[in-house]
């Protein structure tokens, strides 16, 4: 069998996939607990609703530089200091380093102008993770290496972090790639959750090829506050990151536009795990407008996010989630032509209810309006309802089941597509 | 062809870095015990407290880490303070009562009368030196 030089990923996946067979059938009862899990001898749910949605604790976690928040912060003595949190705990490659794979069966089925119905096995993805804080010191690592996603092999995100000051005061800085909008917001506002993909609202792009769903260059800050026992956890985060070029590609290098973008994050989390989350997101990148024809010019617009977001998981069962957010990007049709805007304005619900520990079922609507230079309003809507089951008691392998519909109408165009997917995924992680 | 080697080794490392991982995993002499209790004996209402201590005390490690683990009462009153206090617990203040009423019932009539069966709770730094052995 000839292999296309163009899959290197295929050499990748054919040893990692006969090691996740090893690791499957070998005895060892604790085998496939993913590196953070291991370090702590303590199960996914520590951390995530279920993976990889994270709780309040998984927040503060990564808040405090991937160090674990600590049980007996009454407020009557100092918080411990970063660098004291998990000191007896020593480095080691396994409490670092976390693997995760996922292959799926879909259906789907679009209408529309290209209309096509096919079905397939996939293998989503195999992600290396190496993460974790540097013991005794301020210093924190994150770095995922994709072996293979969506036919790609690379550094999704790799950054350094310093977190100062104290458990329930803490600051951090950090640099690196970075999710733009990840686990930083409550849940209703993280691209993570118990979805394959993040909702529509967040990860739907304007003409002007623009989406939150991003991992830029940059550097970031923020500052993180909790109350005694963390009943309360006020969290402040800002990025600046390199912007975008004309066709979407992120500016790496030098760049004569010296283009940067900015986002602002606050999270406010209270009572057992809710919370609501205000982001912004504020950038400019060169448009290039009517492509491949005697039309084409250049401009650069100014595109601006603004979102509120908040949910409340009731008698430790069922999570509401709920939020707003409002796209304006400068629009322009002509080179001569005046600068109009696009405009969005969206909104989401999801219920995510837990029938027992480690087995939920959810579902969600999101709808968005938009709207270019005052012409009628284009409407996109998705739904997707589903259930997952975690097969191990770790929570670290789980059978997924989703069917998803979006109908959505292109504001430039007016055209209409619908979609309608059913998937079925096993994700595993070790 | 480079790039093919190159991701051939990546997968390589892959391997060895989840055995290596494999290798890593903390398991506490109390997680190899048993996980259930036979609480027929016990009062009804202990009985009850004690469902929700296996409900509630899973959540984030096994339940044979307290089922065969040994404290005295003021280590129990703490423990179970600190867990309650756990960010996302779910354990509110009653209820962190019942499971500290069932843990007290079962120490003293289940443990106390055969200490020897079971664990005394591990520090972090006894922790640290079991992994450092394994």
């Amino acid at each position: 069998m000839k292999l296309s030089r163009r899959r290197p990923w295929i050499w990748a996946a054919i040893p990692a996939f006969a090691g996740l067979f090893f690791i499957l059938v070998y005895p060892e009862p604790s085998a496939a607990v993913p590196a953070f899990a291991r370090k702590y001898g303590v199960k996914c749910y520590s951390c995530h609703t279920m993976p990889p949605a994270l709780n309040k604790t998984g927040y503060m976690f990564k808040r405090l530089g991937y160090r674990m928040p600590p049980d007996e912060m009454d407020g009557t003595k100092p918080a411990p200091k970063i660098s004291e949190l998990d000191k007896a705990i020593s480095w080691n490659l396994g409490n670092a380093v976390a693997l995760l794979a996922q292959g799926s069966f879909s259906a789907d089925k679009t209408g529309g102008e290209e209309a096509s119905s096919k079905s397939s096995f996939n293998l989503d993805k195999a992600l290396v993770f190496a993460g974790g804080a540097l013991p005794q010191t301020n210093f924190s690592y994150f770095v995922e290496f994709k072996l293979f996603e969506d036919g790609e092999s690379g550094i999704g995100q790799a950054s350094v972090a310093y977190t100062g000051g104290r458990a329930n005061s803490s600051f951090f800085g950090k640099a690196g790639r970075m999710l733009l909008q990840e686990g930083e917001g409550t849940r209703a506002a993280m691209m993570f959750n118990l979805f394959p993909e993040a909702s529509t609202l967040l990860t739907a792009g304007s003409p002007v090829n623009f989406s939150l769903d991003q991992a830029p260059v940059g550097v970031g800050g923020g500052y993180t506050w909790a109350s005694p026992y963390f009943k309360q956890v006020l969290g402040l985060s800002a990025k600046v990151t390199n912007g975008l070029n004309a066709d979407g590609s992120e500016i790496l290098f030098d760049s004569q536009r010296n283009s940067k973008d900015f986002w602002f994050d606050a999270d406010y989390w209270f009572g057992p795990d809710g919370g609501v989350t205000f982001m912004t997101y504020n950038g400019r990148k060169d448009q290039v407008q009517n492509q491949g024809t005697p039309d084409e010019f250049t401009y650069r617009p100014t595109i601006q996010r603004y979102g509120l977001f908040g949910n409340y998981l009731f008698f430790d069962k069922l999570d509401l989630l709920g939020g707003y957010l409002r796209s304006r990007d400068d629009w322009k049709d002509t080179l001569n032509g005046a600068t109009t805007a696009f405009t969005v304005n969206g909104y989401r619900g999801e219920a995510d209810y837990y029938l027992q520990r480690g087995f939920a079922v959810m579902g969600r609507y999101d709808r968005l309006s938009q709207t270019i230079a005052g012409e009628p309003a284009a409407r996109t809507t998705a739904w997707a309802v589903g259930a997952q089951k975690a097969l191990t008691e770790l929570g670290n392998v789980i059978l997924r089941a989703t069917y998803s519909h979006e109908h959505n109408t292109d504001p430039v165009s007016g055209s209409v597509t619908t979609d309608n997917l059913f998937k079925v995924d096993l994700r595993l992680m070790w | 062809m480079q790039r093919t080697f190159q991701a051939m080794m990546l997968g390589l490392a892959s391997i060895v870095l989840a055995l290596v991982a494999q290798e890593s995993n903390v398991v506490l002499p109390q997680d190899k015990g048993p996980d259930k209790i036979d609480v027929s004996a016990y009062p009804a209402e202990i009985q009850k407290d004690y469902k929700l201590f296996s409900s509630k005390c899973s959540k984030c490690h096994t339940i044979a880490r307290p089922i065969n683990t040994l404290m005295s009462r003021d280590e129990w009153e703490r423990y179970v303070k600190r867990m309650m206090h756990k960010p996302n617990s779910g354990i509110s203040e009653s209820q962190g009562k019942e499971i500290f009423a069932f843990l007290m019932h079962d120490q003293i009539n289940r443990k106390d009368k055969n200490p020897k069966a079971f664990f005394r709770a591990l520090s972090d730094e006894e922790i640290e030196k079991l992994k450092t052995q394994k």
